[in-house]
């Protein structure tokens, strides 16, 4: 996929090389997206600004790294800048009353199951995505590109722009800081 | 103590429940929706690019801006020949002309 030849296909706008480029890469960009906005809709957004943003600036794509950590790197700065619009939309709440915009009603994604959880741990899994949106946001992307892409340390270092050192330090700090909420969690819900 | 014990296995529980994760699916129609947004944000741009560039419009918007333009000037002209009349009314109220001062003989020696 990093061949210099696809890139250049890609950058002459041949149609045909980035119906590829999606096709091959959609479900990666989605789930990843998926795993930090936690909500479906907002996830296929996303995904689909991911691939118009890489469709209109591959002519700055530096072949230094892979189109893969490329358009990693496009869907956490996406997903983190809508995560943030919504922080922002909820703390000024109470003025929507007020300018009478109540656009569609979102819902809360404390509810958020992952599609791809086997059955007999949903309820588990619903719990602690709630408590992997309470992680600051650089632990929060370490611990999904993880846990929900699977991704290798070297590759979120690269994603993340730092050193492996520093994503492990990341992932610690991330799992220290889930079992504390875990933990609370656990215990203000006995029969959970 | 048991409590303890207990809660501790349903945290490792749900750490663990991320295990075994499928990949999510992407719409299957994922490419030609992001096609439709790219043609309609060049047919927005190209329209806008239309319009502009109608000779009646282009004319139309040039005439405004020397007009914009005209109005402008002529404004600042008002209002300089305004604050000179307001200048040398002060100037006649406190007797500041050069002609009283020679006749005051305030230069001379």
């Amino acid at each position: 996929m990093t061949d210099p030849r696809f890139i250049e296909r890609l950058r002459q706008g041949e149609e045909a090389a980035f119906c590829q480029l999606v096709e091959d890469w959609k479900d990666r960009i989605y789930n990843t997206a998926l795993g930090l906005v936690q909500q479906e809709q907002d996830a296929e957004d996303i995904t689909q600004e991911v691939f118009i943003i890489a469709w209109k600036t591959i002519h700055r794509f530096r072949e230094e790294s892979s189109i893969q950590t490329w358009l990693y790197k496009i869907a956490v700065h996406q997903s983190l800048d809508a995560i943030r619009k919504k922080k922002r939309k909820k703390r000024f709440g109470w003025m929507t009353p007020i300018l009478g915009s109540d656009e569609n009603g979102e819902s809360d994604p404390g509810d958020f199951i992952h599609p791809g959880v086997q059955m007999e741990k949903k309820q588990e899994a619903q719990v602690l995505f709630r408590a992997i949106k309470k992680l600051p946001e650089q632990q929060q992307v370490a611990y999904s590109l993880q846990k929900i892409e699977g991704l290798a340390l070297k590759e979120i270092a690269q994603v993340m722009e730092t050193t492996d050192g520093a994503v492990e330090a990341l992932l610690n700090r991330a799992k220290s800081n889930l079992q504390k909420t875990l933990t609370n969690y656990y215990q203000t819900h006995k029969h959970e | 103590m048991n409590r303890k014990k207990e809660i501790q296995e349903k945290v490792e529980q749900a750490l663990r429940s991320l295990d075994g994760l499928e990949s999510a699916s992407a719409n299957p129609h994922l490419y030609t929706r992001i096609r439709v947004k790219l043609d309609q944000e060049r047919t927005a741009w190209s329209w806008l690019a239309n319009f502009l560039s109608k000779p009646m419009v282009a004319i139309g918007l040039v005439a405004v801006v020397i007009l914009l333009n005209i109005l402008t000037i002529t404004s600042n002209n008002s209002s300089a020949d305004e604050l000179n009349d307001q200048l040398v009314t002060l100037a006649q109220d406190y007797s500041f002309q050069p002609s009283n001062i020679l006749e005051n003989g305030i230069n001379q020696p």
